[in-house]
């Protein structure tokens, strides 16, 4: 047995030697996937990565504001990790502009090709890539626990018109119209929802990119707090400060009939059962707005010197785009694949609507990664602030408009 | 040699620690200081002057004047209450109560919770949906409300109950030492002369207490300033900016909008703030012994 067990080691060990690259070196990476199915996701690519000969060194960091906090107290310090999970965007140009990125387009040649055009652009920093985005989440999702809208009698809606519509129907039967957990985070998924809704993709991209004044002061704008004031009386007086998952609970439970989130809350739809797209409705929301918000995990290469580390980060960022690895990981994640020519079978029905609309070219970026934290977080408060307050819609707009402003 | 050792001693054993602070304390307060005059983003730069830009910028920002001034809100309410009760109680207990240690221990336990704790106890109490109302609800009483977590106008409330309730034992402590170093004959003087208990406390022994007053009013102040984390656990701010302290809104501009110019202004308006208090206390302090 023992003997046995020893030429099967020393084939393994032979296997290994062979097939290691000559600059088999480790990647020390930097991320914040901790919890259960991240975890479950997080293994798929790290054992596609060893597999490569390199060895990944773990370093998570729980919550993505303490990840991000660590790394760049390790950048500013001189002693950058290999790689770390950054977003896209804005955050990884404030990087690259200081010079602490490595670029990766040894290993990204067919990346314009594979990736949406709109992920492809925030990922590269003078035309070249510095980031391998892993996974793609949705943000402006209409969940509907399917029981609660057969009991009402009613099919999700489409538009904002017909969520208002429906409201009363859905209270006569007991219920709460929408789930929403006060949070200013949780609460800008429905206000960008509504600007799609009144004024579509461009009015959007004017406000919520160029912080245009003119279209923060303007009609639209005006109909958009309008609506956004009749959301205080869709939602329970638990709502202010609630968390998410919670919130996310009294849709599950059908305490609540609607609720707007990331596609995230799916992972907590399989862990009590629910089937997503079957007893959860999901629609992307408004329908028809050719407007999916999102976010990506994507991992920044880090501008180390050492041969041996950067063949670490082109190995990793292969690995990474590997359209294998791609797909098992959002299977695990919830998430969809950056990667356009992911098949979709395996995938629930959601994340097959959101790899549609991926490939249909109607991914916007989320706000976050485009715009002036400033500028973007002035909005962002007074988004919040009004919807916690007897504010008349104008008052909120102009609110809005001149603290906008301000930032400038 | 061995003179100037035995004549020096003291400062040679002072200068590290007095280095330390001269750099980690001082030296860094200057650097948030020239931080504060630059247009810093997520990594400080100095190549960028603004000049007083980011104070103005500061000034114009609504959710600053929202924490700016909940700060004197919640300080204010939160001395009135905690010094008040923290007093009243401390006398009850005073009165040569039979099981005094078990009152002094229910008074006393809260502040061996972190704030953390206490913010998260007193979220899911005052949670409308889940806490003291959905009790009472169940009691019978239907109409009854304690919406003051889900209310702007109240929430502040919210915060200075758990922060009393937190703070409380350590102000009840400090004013039962201080009635128990009164002198025994002045109580047997006021019987003698006939003097109702409540006026001897009012005009006699809380006027005694005047420097414990002071200790509670400086230790309850930097407890004001600091408040980080109980508004964090129990409110997050919310609801939508209501709730906001300076020192909250420092953090969320210098980490989540990567903002570091704007957050080094507001932590300068929030040390010039400690120091227009502090600065006359210590002054008085000074001119005393002097």
């Amino acid at each position: 047995m023992l003997t046995k067990l020893g030429v099967l080691g020393s084939a393994m060990a032979f296997a290994l030697t062979t097939t290691t690259p000559v600059f088999a070196g480790t990647a020390e990476v930097i991320h914040w996937w901790t919890t259960g199915g991240e975890a479950a996701a997080l293994k798929i690519l790290v054992e596609a990565y060893e597999k490569t000969g390199n060895t990944w060194k773990d370093n998570p960091v729980a919550g993505g504001e303490a990840a991000r906090m660590v790394a760049r107290t390790r950048i500013l310090g001189g002693d950058p990790p290999t790689s770390m999970q950054w977003q896209v965007g804005a955050p990884l140009m404030a990087l690259a502009e200081e010079g602490q990125l490595n670029d990766i387009d040894a290993a990204a040649k067919d990346w314009d090709k594979l990736l949406p055009k709109v992920i492809a652009d925030n990922a590269k920093f003078e035309g070249k890539y510095v980031t391998a985005p892993m996974s793609i989440h949705g943000h402006n999702w209409l969940w509907g626990n399917q029981a609660v809208l057969d009991d009402v009698g009613i099919a999700m809606p489409k538009t904002w018109d017909e969520l208002i519509a429906s409201a009363d129907k859905i209270r006569a039967k007991g219920y709460i119209p929408l789930a929403l957990g006060g949070q200013s985070w949780q609460e800008i998924f429905v206000f960008e929802s509504i600007l799609i809704d009144v004024g579509g993709r461009d009015f959007l991209t004017k406000v919520t990119y160029d912080l245009d004044d003119a279209a923060l002061r303007s009609p639209e704008m005006l109909k958009a707090f309008q609506t956004f004031a009749k959301v205080r009386d869709l939602v329970d007086p638990g709502s202010p400060s609630r968390d998410w998952n919670i919130t996310g609970g009294m849709l599950i439970s059908g305490k609540a009939a609607y609720m707007i989130m990331g596609d995230w809350l799916k992972g907590e739809f399989v862990a009590a059962n629910k089937v997503p797209g079957k007893d959860i409705a999901c629609e992307v929301f408004p329908a028809g707005g050719k407007t999916l918000v999102f976010g990506t995990d994507a991992f920044a290469m880090t501008a180390v010197k050492d041969p041996a580390a950067r063949e670490a980060q082109l190995a990793l960022a292969t690995t990474i785009m590997d359209p294998v690895v791609q797909k098992e990981f959002s299977l695990r994640k919830g998430s969809i694949p950056p990667r356009l020519d992911v098949d979709k079978t395996g995938f629930d029905a959601c994340a097959q609507i959101a790899m549609g609309e991926a490939a249909e070219g109607h991914l916007f970026l989320v706000p976050d990664n485009v715009t002036d934290a400033t500028g973007i977080g002035a909005l962002v408060d007074q988004m919040t602030t009004f919807l916690h307050s007897n504010m008349t819609p104008e008052e909120g707009m102009t609110a809005m408009a001149d603290a906008v402003a301000a930032t400038r | 040699m061995r003179r100037f050792l035995q004549r020096h001693v003291s400062q040679i054993a002072l200068s590290p620690s007095l280095a330390l602070i001269a750099i980690f304390l001082y030296g860094f307060i200057a650097y948030t200081a020239a931080v504060s005059t630059t247009n810093s983003k997520a990594f400080p730069r100095f190549d960028n002057f603004v000049g007083l830009e980011q104070y103005w910028r500061l000034f114009h920002t609504p959710r600053w004047h929202v924490a700016f001034t909940n700060m004197f809100l919640f300080g204010g309410l939160f001395l009135l209450v905690t010094i008040s009760l923290g007093l009243v109680i401390a006398i009850l207990i005073d009165q040569r109560i039979r099981a005094e240690s078990f009152f002094r221990s229910i008074v006393m336990y809260p502040m061996a919770m972190s704030f953390v704790v206490t913010g998260i106890i007193w979220q899911w109490l005052l949670n409308p949906t889940l806490g003291i109302e959905v009790m009472v609800h169940q009691l019978g009483f239907t109409s009854f409300r304690l919406d003051w977590l889900t209310n702007p106008d109240t929430v502040i409330w919210a915060l200075v109950v758990a922060a009393f309730w937190q703070g409380c034992g350590l102000v009840m402590a400090l004013f039962l030492a201080g009635l128990r170093g009164i002198d025994e004959d002045i109580w047997k003087a006021a019987a003698v002369d006939g003097i109702p208990a409540w006026r001897v406390y009012v005009f006699i022994v809380i006027p005694m207490l005047a420097p414990v007053f002071l200790t509670v009013v400086v230790l309850l102040s930097l407890s004001i300033v600091r408040a980080f984390d109980l508004v964090v656990a129990l409110t997050n701010g919310g609801p939508g900016v209501s709730s906001d302290l300076p020192s909250v809104f420092m953090f969320d501009m210098a980490f989540r909008r990567t903002n570091l110019g704007l957050s080094a202004a507001s932590a300068v308006v929030m040390l010039c703030t400690v120091l227009a208090i502090l600065i006359p206390y210590l002054y008085a302090e000074t001119r005393e012994r002097a």
